[in-house]
């Protein structure tokens, strides 16, 4: 305790009083609690609280929307919970320039907000919560079904703000849509889960707002028919937002989002009517509820291998399959059928911290592992940022 | 030139594949640029193996090596600037894999770009980058440069692109990044190491994602008397909801050298021309189309062709395509910029461009991705005039100043290489290169691939001064934008 009093007496000083609180459950990443919380209300002083973590050996966390304790090894050492979300707000959003700069600590719901205000969006899967981070959302590399249309946040991210693990401020990337100066660090900040860099702001290509959607499900025999559906519209063209392949019992069923203008939504759903043959016209929702079940997990395939794996799944199995991504969601009631799926290269999206302590959640290690270590070694030499948490506990 | 070395190499990939007679040499000291730099030995492997061994000898007698493509690069990326060993992909020409199924395909580095999409037709699949060259660039040269191309604006650049890699490392040591299936878990070294200029590794597979062909393309040509009136549409047609495909300028001084070659039927007195192509189901291009004939309409546009069938449009693409080989009969030299501004800049920016231009006495043509934002001037000149190449490259600084100060950047699609390096401390602070120099490190790689490029410098490229300043290359069927 003398020890969390004096990191506040710090702490206090360089990001104010305001902004401080002593650790709290509310923070806690897979049952680890830090010492102190802080919500800087500027980048500097972001940059200083890492700074004087960096000092001082501490760990620090970034935190957005706390949407998603999920993903991510458990924590090595977790001292600070650095609250981005004050950083929030848009820096900068000119519709025409199909472009737009906010803070890291901004919503998605925010963030989708403003750019339908323009009839434009950001190509987040719109199946991501609305409460997660701007911030969140990328360092977790955030996506789903859409992918396929859509890409992922490596994608239409292309410019970043962040802080280094030695508290450097530092940008990747600019604000024009093409942009092939220097090395794009931006990939290598998406998807590190806060272990490379802290991000603070982040410029994103925008997209205009499809004129039309539509929802529509098929009943199918197999997984194999379920999934072809998908793919032949792919390969037609038609209108595909996304698509997700679900079972209930002995019967699959395939989610289809349309968007695109009105008439090509509509010839596209003739279309796939027609490609669904006497599969059943689904209405209502499917009924999944997956977050009942505490584990997470993702297996990648290619997608012609996809419908073989879904078949092997037990009946029972909740998931949620992406036909044309060949990925597939899966959640578990326990760990019993982990190590099997884990052995079928499943990587561990979000635990219980108990299921996590004993796995590493990424899986076998990578074969750039060494490549990766040595990147995180250049960028957070002391292990500051979120250490332990990324493959191969870096 | 050590002896050793040349034994080395050649006892690591046989001695036909190892060139270091100066005759052969020459060849490999220029690509589509300024710079020149004679290496000490061109390698040209056929396998990762070979590549992996030919780096470990490199590294053993601490010389560099620079990877080379088909050398269309227009950056100076393959160029050996400080000597050592330039490594040549030609030879690594196969696709490894082509799995229509799972819409990708495995290919060498030394593929060239259109071959793929050639391999991929029947299937009903295509590789959507497409540099104007891409009859005759590699998929590594594209790697390496992070190459764009007309259809950037919709689709993306190669980056977006490509799941996976093989690569060696400065150590010689082969490593796979990403993989045929998505989210692979780590670091996104793949997206890193595109784009990187060679400089972190050496590209020895690529891993590329296919395309369906969509159903209905259509292409128009919007006419403007003025080239204000062009940029304005420009953003006029992203205001009106659509995202075309493509959306290219092309002004009137490259509509005029192209006439006579192509016939493509530009008016001799028109300012400058769009060429917008949209891509979709049936209906919806067809409405998109619709949109962007009303849309250039409402900004002043005189005329306006519509091309469905693919005769017709590539027609209309014919001007676009072979505006460079054109412009070339122009003048003896040129000198072929590439900068971004954010698209509502660019009104501002062209008019800042062509008044820079006149200013300097210099004559331009403009011919580039309006819809990105990404400008491609092209400075024609005599480099034979004492001090012109001077002026041209001091003009160049100017229009690259020019997109900076407006938002933009650099370069969106050529590349750094040696050309640009310090212009960067335009865009980037001195902790931001920290940051990337550091990332560089990170691979082993100081110095030891491609030297000389991507970071500011005080050091020249190869043997410059006089001899680069007056070496602006020729205008040849060779070059592209």
């Amino acid at each position: 305790m003398v020890r969390q009093a004096a990191l506040l007496t710090d702490l206090r000083s360089i990001a104010g009083a305001e902004n401080l609180r002593p650790g709290s459950d509310e923070f806690a990443v897979d049952g680890v609690t830090p010492q102190a919380i802080v919500r800087p209300a500027t980048v500097k002083a972001a940059a200083a609280v890492i700074g004087h973590a960096n000092e001082t050996r501490l760990a620090v966390i970034p935190i957005g929307g706390k949407q998603r304790g999920g993903p991510g090894n458990v924590p090595e050492r977790y001292d600070i919970a650095l609250d981005v979300t004050a950083l929030s707000g848009v820096v900068e959003y000119e519709p025409d320039d199909l472009t737009i700069t906010c803070g890291a600590g901004m919503t998605l719901a925010e963030l989708r907000k403003t750019t339908a205000a323009a009839g434009q969006m950001v190509g987040f899967d719109p199946e991501i919560a609305d409460e997660a981070t701007v911030g969140g959302a990328l360092a977790a590399d955030l996506w789903g079904p859409s992918r396929v249309s859509l890409g992922g946040p490596r994608d239409f991210t292309i410019g970043l703000r962040v802080i280094t693990g030695d508290g450097l401020i530092t940008r990747a990337g600019g604000r024009v849509v093409k942009n092939v100066a220097g090395y794009d660090l931006c990939k290598l900040y998406v998807g590190s889960l806060g272990t490379l860099a802290v991000v603070t702001e982040a410029t994103f290509k925008v997209q205009p707002l499809p004129k039309a959607t539509r929802q529509i499900a098929f009943t199918a025999g197999s997984a194999a028919a379920a999934c072809g559906i998908a793919s032949d519209s792919l390969m037609r063209g038609l209108s595909l937002r996304s698509a997700v392949v679900t079972r209930a019992e002995e019967r699959w069923r395939l989610d289809i989002a349309l968007a695109g203008s009105e008439a090509a939504v509509e010839r596209s759903a003739r279309e796939l009517a027609s490609l669904a043959g006497d599969g059943e016209q689904e209405t209502g929702d499917s009924g999944e509820r997956p977050n009942e079940r505490p584990i997470g997990v993702r297996i990648a395939a290619l997608p012609s291998k996809l419908p073989a794996l879904l078949e092997e799944l037990p009946v029972g199995a909740s998931f949620l399959a992406y036909p044309t991504l060949g990925v597939v969601r899966l959640r578990l009631r326990d760990e019993g059928e982990l190590p099997s799926l884990m052995a079928m290269g499943a990587i561990v999206e979000d635990a219980p911290p108990e299921v996590k302590r004993g796995i590493d959640v990424f899986g076998p290690e990578p074969p750039a592992l060494p490549l990766m270590r040595s990147i995180k070694a250049q960028l957070d030499p002391n292990s500051v940022l979120s250490p332990g948490r990324f493959v191969g506990r870096i | 030139m050590a002896a050793s070395l040349i034994k080395d190499l050649q006892s690591a990939i046989g001695v036909k594949y190892v060139l270091h007679t100066p005759e052969d040499l020459l060849v490999y000291e220029y690509d589509a640029t300024i710079e020149r730099g004679l290496p000490e030995a061109v390698v040209l492997p056929e396998t990762t193996a070979e590549v992996a061994a030919a780096i470990r000898v490199a590294k053993r007698h601490g010389v560099p090596v620079t990877a080379r493509g088909a050398g269309t690069g227009l950056s100076g990326g393959a160029i050996p600037c400080e000597g050592g060993i330039v490594l040549v992909t030609a030879r690594m020409d196969r696709i490894l894999k082509l799995d229509a199924a799972n819409r990708l395909a495995v290919v060498q580095p030394g593929v060239i770009n259109l071959d793929v999409s050639r391999a991929a037709a029947a299937h009903g699949l295509y590789y959507a980058p497409d540099p104007s060259s891409q009859k005759v660039c590699s998929i590594g040269g594209n790697v390496a440069q992070n190459a764009g191309g007309p259809h950037t604006l919709r689709y993306g650049s190669t980056v977006n692109h490509v799941l996976g890699l093989e690569i060696v490392t400065p150590d010689g040591e082969v490593v796979a990044l990403g993989g045929e299936t998505l989210g692979a878990p780590g670091y996104d070294l793949t997206g890193l190491v595109v784009g990187s200029e060679g400089t972190l590794a050496i590209v020895t597979a690529v891993i590329v994602r296919l395309l369906p062909r969509a159903p209905a393309t259509i292409t128009l040509l919007a006419v403007f008397d003025e080239v204000r009136e062009a940029s304005e549409a420009v953003s006029a047609i992203i205001a009106a909801g659509v995202l075309p495909a493509a959306l290219e300028m092309i002004d009137k001084k490259t509509m005029r050298a192209v006439e006579p070659f192509v016939n493509a039927g530009y008016p001799p007195d028109a300012g400058a021309a769009l060429l917008i192509e949209v891509e979709g189901l049936e209906e919806e291009t067809s409405e998109e189309a619709e949109a962007v004939r009303s849309t250039c309409e409402v900004s002043g546009a005189r005329e306006i062709r519509i091309g469905m069938s693919p005769e017709e449009r590539e027609k209309l693409w014919a001007g676009r395509k072979g505006a460079l080989g054109a412009l070339g009969r122009l003048a003896p030299s040129y000198y072929i910029l590439d900068g971004v501004v954010p698209r509502t800049r660019l009104p501002d920016v062209l008019s800042g461009v062509y008044e820079a231009c006149e200013r300097y006495g210099i004559p331009v043509a403009n011919v580039f991705h309006a819809g990105d934002g990404n400008l491609h001037p092209n400075l024609m000149f005599d480099d034979r005039v004492p001090g012109a190449s001077e002026r041209v490259l001091e003009l160049g600084e100017e229009i690259m100043r020019l997109c900076v100060d407006a938002g933009g950047t650099i370069t969106g699609e050529h590349g750094v290489g040696s050309e640009k390096r310090n212009y960067m401390s335009w865009i980037f602070s001195d902790d931001d290169l920290a940051v990337m120099a550091r990332v560089k490190s990170a691979f082993g790689a100081d110095e030891r691939f491609n030297p000389g490029k991507i970071f500011p410098t005080s050091k020249g490229c190869g043997e410059v001064s006089s001899r680069m300043k007056s070496a602006i290359a020729k205008i040849g069927p060779g070059a592209y934008v």
